[in-house]
């Protein structure tokens, strides 16, 4: 029992690795400070602006800050909290984001 | 002969610095030790999540308040790491120390983070060997962990471009040797280079932890890895540096019986030597003999001559060091060793991220293969001036 629950450990990583080159996101395939993503998260919710203090006490991420990962988790985080604990909310969410110190690109919740 | 304490206990003894007499083999429980003193000792409980939060798997909201959350995972995971530190159920103390930490993992996705995966599954997954078994599924993660690594960057762009190194260690860290080597040959090509390193050490030591004849020259070329990264960056990697290395441990060849170690019993300063290595060694690792009493000779061929020049000390029966080397093979096989070393880089860490990086090169340097000529020649010099060390003309105990 104990050497097919170590396996199986060892198979759902080689999974997730697999599974990484199909998705942006990076969760459990190993990719530590594999990407320096700046990002910057704008929030209005209830037509009110959201203060940096707030925005991390709302996504317990930075308002302004780095993910070492991949930006997609950064993007899962708002998602995830504005289809769930916040979906009463009418939240409007900025993430402003550059890739490698490459072009500012620009993300929207909810989605254009 | 000298023996310090019976190596193995009908009961495990409750000396943290002991690894002997439990249901793990030694090494494995030294390096999942060594993890759980320094996630402690880095404050990692500080950011464990209070409250499951966007859980990787859904169920786990339901563990959000009024269920005490933190409290039960907090006190999990400090009594866990206690009961593997004194050596009582280390199996189960694994299993629920690494459950604990994966918890914290698939349960926040803002907490998520692969140096405290990482500690996790090593440490759950070490709670799943036995003593007397190769604990080949902690060899296997290490493979997985490097080779996952590897794959990640190749299929990166910004990692085959070297844009990744350039922006970070140009721009971001402002790293002085970086920006040295990049005035020199253009911050493209140096970032490319250092994209093209770290891909091809990952990619080697993916390789080498996957197979049993690379494993020795793999946790070498990983310590150097790991060291470097930290003397580069100046940061650890929240508990990467610490985690990896200590990992390494589980997998290198470790004595399966004490060290014998043959000394001058005629020497004040050997005995007094022997003495201060005793002090250290409260699970007898070391079984002391004096050369006099013939036994090195007879049975290991060790000539009197060379007897009377270096301390010898045989490994597992076969395996014959002496000098310099003996003394660093006693000390890589002393459990007391690693946690020193550990305090050593905590502690240092805590004045300045530079000041630890010295006592990193330092302890590297001193194991280093390529130091060895500068630590035999010392060793030699106290060697043949031992007799002055004490005082006097002859070299005699107490």
């Amino acid at each position: 029992m104990r050497r097919v629950l170590g396996i199986a450990i060892l198979l759902f990583q080689l999974g997730a690795i697999v599974c990484a080159r199909f998705v942006p996101a990076r969760y459990f395939c190993w990719a530590p400070y594999d990407s320096q993503n700046d990002y910057l998260i704008e929030a209005v919710v209830n037509s009110r602006v959201l203060s940096r203090d707030e925005i991390r006490g709302r996504y317990k991420k930075r308002a302004k800050g780095a993910d070492n990962r991949s930006i997609q988790h950064v993007m899962d985080i708002i998602t995830g909290y504005e289809t769930s604990y916040g979906a009463e909310e009418n939240a409007q969410v900025t993430l402003s984001y550059r890739v490698n110190g490459g072009e500012e690109q620009s993300w929207k919740w909810p989605h254009p | 002969m000298e023996v310090a304490a019976p190596l193995t206990l009908a009961k495990p003894s409750w000396n943290p610095l002991r690894i002997d007499g439990t249901g793990l083999e030694p090494n494995v429980l030294l390096a999942a030790k060594l993890i759980a003193v320094c996630l402690l000792a880095t404050n990692h409980l500080r950011v464990y999540p209070d409250e499951p939060f966007l859980p990787f798997l859904p169920f786990l909201d339901a563990l959000r308040a009024p269920f005490p959350f933190q409290l039960v995972t907090e006190a999990l995971l400090i009594g866990s790491a206690l009961a593997l530190l004194f050596n009582r159920r280390v199996r189960m103390a694994c299993l629920l120390l690494g459950g604990v930490i994966i918890l914290g993992v698939v349960a926040s996705k803002a907490y998520y983070g692969n140096n405290k995966l990482f500690c996790g599954l090593f440490i759950l997954l070490a709670g799943l060997t036995r003593k007397g078994e190769e604990p080949s599924v902690l060899r296997w993660q290490l493979a997985i962990v490097y080779a996952g690594a590897a794959i990640n960057k190749w299929a990166d762009p910004d990692w085959l471009s070297g844009q990744f190194f350039s922006y970070w260690a140009g721009e971001k860290l402002e790293q002085p040797l970086f920006l040295a080597i990049a005035s020199v040959i253009g911050i493209g090509w140096a970032g490319k280079l250092m994209c093209w390193s770290t891909m091809l050490v990952e990619s080697a030591l993916g390789v080498g932890f996957a197979f049993r004849r690379f494993w020795p020259a793999a946790i070498w070329l990983g310590v150097l890895f790991h060291c470097s990264m930290t003397w580069f960056t100046g940061s650890t990697f929240s508990m990467f540096f610490y985690a990896m290395n200590a990992s390494f441990i589980a997998v290198a060849a470790w004595p399966k019986g004490p060290l014998e170690a043959f000394y001058d019993g005629d020497c004040g300063f050997c005995e007094l030597s022997r003495r201060a290595m005793a002090r250290i060694d409260p699970g007898g690792v070391y079984v002391w003999e004096k050369l006099q009493t013939g036994r090195a000779q007879s049975q290991y061929g060790i000539s009197n001559d060379a007897l009377m020049q270096r301390l010898h000390v045989v490994i597992d029966g076969d395996e014959i060091r002496s000098g310099f080397a003996a003394f660093k093979r006693m000390l890589l096989a002393n459990p007391a060793t690693y946690f020193f070393f550990a305090a050593a880089v905590l502690a240092s860490g805590w004045v300045s991220a530079g000041f630890r990086s010295l006592v990193i090169a330092a302890l590297v340097a001193f194991f280093f293969p390529l130091f060895s000529p500068v630590g035999e020649a010392a060793y030699n010099w106290i060697a043949r001036n031992r007799h002055l060390m004490m005082g006097g003309e002859s070299c005699q105990t107490d």
